[in-house]
């Protein structure tokens, strides 16, 4: 392991580091915009500039590997100097519109204008005129910002494997531009807004819609697919305003779908259910009274696995204080398993929890999804049913919306209005995915938190309450605690949890070892 | 010494001073006016009543940065931005909202503005019969 000095402080890298690695990962900031941790090094934009003790001249960091003994110096009159220059290049063809720029305030080139005091410019030519144009459905360029980094045209290449963006023109002229007639639409294509280090490209749906320094930033987990991307949801005044990509090496790299980025219109929808119809207490005693004329199983559950933890948790605990089967799953798989060259992955299943509804009904159960409890309410052995469902737009099997029909009693907990709860006696509203604290399994099986970013709707009222609520009327309960308490009942019951809180859990979650017990057998 | 202590016992020469000053007022320049039968004209840079200004070609002159709601102590800005329909500029506020109610009258949007789009003009006497007049729209502040 060769070991390098860095600002005089000696730390030891894996063979073939590149410097600006090392230096990042030793926690000595060098500014830069082509090198990213993601994609292959560029060494073009020359502002990582850097003295090695190898070379007389200045050297770019991140094309520069470690050697044993290399001392790197990152501060410096002449360092600084060279990069105030590189800054001063940049700055030629840029326009300082950083008022009107939707980058402005998360920019790169913004910030180091401010550290290395290039707000002046001594260019007295007029300024290149590049276009401003649509490139895809998502994605506009505003040339003129375009510092031809070329970050967007290797991310295109090497993790999305479609290679839409090329630069186009000679020297100043330079400049990100598509084919003709191929727009950028990959399922990755906003990857590139988020990568680009100044405001070329801009994502068209957050275009103007707020100001990123009066926005709210809050760390959660996209809830689009069984991968659990981690992401980093903006907010202003309770609206999501959009949501981007946090890095996270063992689940998504850098990286996050379009699909998942787009995820968020309903929950500021006009559909949301946000009155209730009748109350837990009708719930419970109406289940309870059909469980007393007709005996054990005559209440039935359906739950989705867009469920955190704590709430399948609490469902299970309530199918078993009504002597329930095993509830129906429902899941929204759609499309097949895309793996993309970078190693990215979009799951098959559209729903964040699949894993652990696996964990507590068996994978036999979640494959057969409404299907036993269709045939149930059928053959007249379930009577009442109670639905807890978070995904948006569930994909309901008719035959299921057909043996509705057949109940004797129906209750809903769900996020949007649908064909289901217009037909239920007692409908709850509940808390979308953004509206809440828990926890989902991935699909790697990772624990990872997911945090409550926007309010819900006046009348919603959290699953976990609701169904502890329930449990308490039902006696199967002594009170009503908060989602972390819950999951720190399942982190004593459920093995794979053992010792895990939310605090443990952290910002990037955690692997989580194979349960010891064996999964309760549907009966 | 004890005379002193007397004299200012009294308190008549202290009465005789002030009154002395009090006099004098009637016959130099009058410092305030007979408002409201009387407009006062405010001295140069006084700082009331928004408006927004227009270009010569009758435009608003905002370009929705943002910059005058960011710098704004009181947050009694509320801007939305939206696509411009001109080519010369990106976007234009498609709502524009002072709270007269919130603000402080500081100028520091005036300052704060990168397009000479904002001003506060010499109008003092700001008056409204509902707390909803009082929260200028884009149309209001551009017809000032």
């Amino acid at each position: 392991m060769p070991k390098v000095k860095i600002n005089g402080k000696e730390v030891e890298v894996a063979p073939g580091t590149l410097a600006l690695k090392a230096c990042l990962e030793a926690g000595v900031f060098v500014p830069h915009y082509c090198y990213h941790p993601g994609l292959t090094p560029a060494g073009n934009c020359r502002m990582c500039l850097v003295k090695v003790s190898n070379s007389r001249k200045l050297e770019a960091s991140c094309m520069y590997p470690c050697t044993d003994h290399l001392e790197i110096t990152t501060e410096g009159p002449d360092i600084d100097k060279a990069r105030r220059d590189v800054l001063e290049f940049l700055l030629i063809n840029h326009p300082l519109d950083c008022p009107i720029c939707d980058k402005s305030g998360e920019c790169a080139l913004q910030d180091y204008t401010y550290t290395y005091r290039r707000g002046v410019s001594r260019f007295v030519e007029p300024k290149n005129i590049r276009p401003t144009k649509d490139l895809g459905p998502n994605i506009k360029i505003w040339g003129n910002r375009c510092i031809v980094c070329t970050r967007c045209v290797r991310f295109c290449e090497e993790i999305s494997g479609t290679g839409e963006l090329c630069v186009v023109n000679r020297g100043d002229h330079a400049v990100v531009d598509v084919f003709p007639g191929v727009p950028i639409d990959n399922p990755l294509s906003l990857n590139v807004v988020d990568i680009c280090p100044v405001g070329a490209l801009i994502d068209k749906n957050f275009l103007y819609s707020a100001r990123v320094w009066f926005a709210q930033e809050t760390k959660t987990v996209c809830a689009t697919c069984s991968r659990g991307c981690n992401a980093l949801v903006t907010s202003l005044d309770g609206r999501i305003k959009r949501i981007v990509a946090r890095p996270n090496a063992a689940v998504n790299q850098y990286w996050m779908c379009d699909e998942g980025r787009r995820n968020f219109e309903y929950v500021a929808s006009k559909r949301r259910l946000d009155s209730r119809r009748g109350t837990f207490e009708e719930m419970t005693s109406a289940a309870r009274a059909i469980v007393k004329r007709y005996g054990s199983g005559s209440v039935g559950g359906v739950v989705s696995t867009y469920q955190t933890v704590e709430e399948m948790h609490l469902f299970a605990k309530l199918m078993k204080a009504l002597e329930a089967p095993a509830p129906g799953i429902l899941t929204a798989e759609r499309g097949a398993r895309q793996v993309f060259p970078g190693g990215f992955v979009i799951e098959a299943d559209k729903t964040p929890n699949r894993a652990f509804a696996v964990r507590l009904w068996g994978e036999a159960s979640v494959q057969d999804g409404l299907a036993r409890v269709v045939t149930d309410i059928d053959g007249g052995r379930i009577k009442g049913l109670i639905v807890l469902n978070g995904i948006p737009h569930p994909p309901w099997p008719q035959a299921f919306l057909a043996a509705m029909e057949k109940l004797e009693f129906l209750a809903v907990i769900d996020i949007l209005q649908s064909p289901v709860s217009d037909r239920a006696s007692v409908v709850l509203p509940g808390t979308a995915w953004a509206e809440k604290d828990g926890v989902f399994v991935n699909v790697d099986r990772r624990a990872q938190r997911i945090h409550c970013v926007v309010p819900p709707p006046a009348g919603a009222r959290l699953e976990v309450d609701t169904l502890q609520m329930a449990l308490v009327a039902l006696g199967a309960r002594q009170a009503v605690v908060s989602a972390e308490t819950v999951f720190g009942e399942c982190a004593r019951e459920y093995s794979e949890f053992a010792g895990l809180d939310y605090a443990k859990l952290g910002e990037h979650g955690v692997g989580l070892p194979e349960a010891t017990e064996s999964v309760s057998a549907a009966p | 010494m004890k005379m002193g202590k007397f004299k200012m016992r009294l308190y008549l020469p202290a009465v005789a001073k002030g009154l002395w000053v009090t006099m004098r007022r009637f016959f130099s320049r009058k410092e305030t006016v007979e408002y409201p039968d009387q407009a006062k004209v405010p001295r140069k840079g006084y700082r009331g009543e928004h408006r927004l200004k227009k270009d010569e070609q009758g435009r608003m002159k905002c370009v929705a940065c943002f910059m005058c709601q960011t710098a704004c102590p009181a947050e009694c800005i509320e801007i939305v931005a939206g696509p411009s329909p001109w080519p010369d500029r990106d976007k234009i506020p498609v709502t524009f909202n002072i709270d007269m109610l919130k603000c402080i009258y500081c100028g520091m949007c005036e300052e704060a503005c990168p397009c000479d789009a904002i001003e506060l003009t010499p109008t003092y006497n700001i008056v409204a019969t509902s707390r909803a007049d009082k929260i200028y729209d884009l149309h209001k502040l551009l017809s000032r």
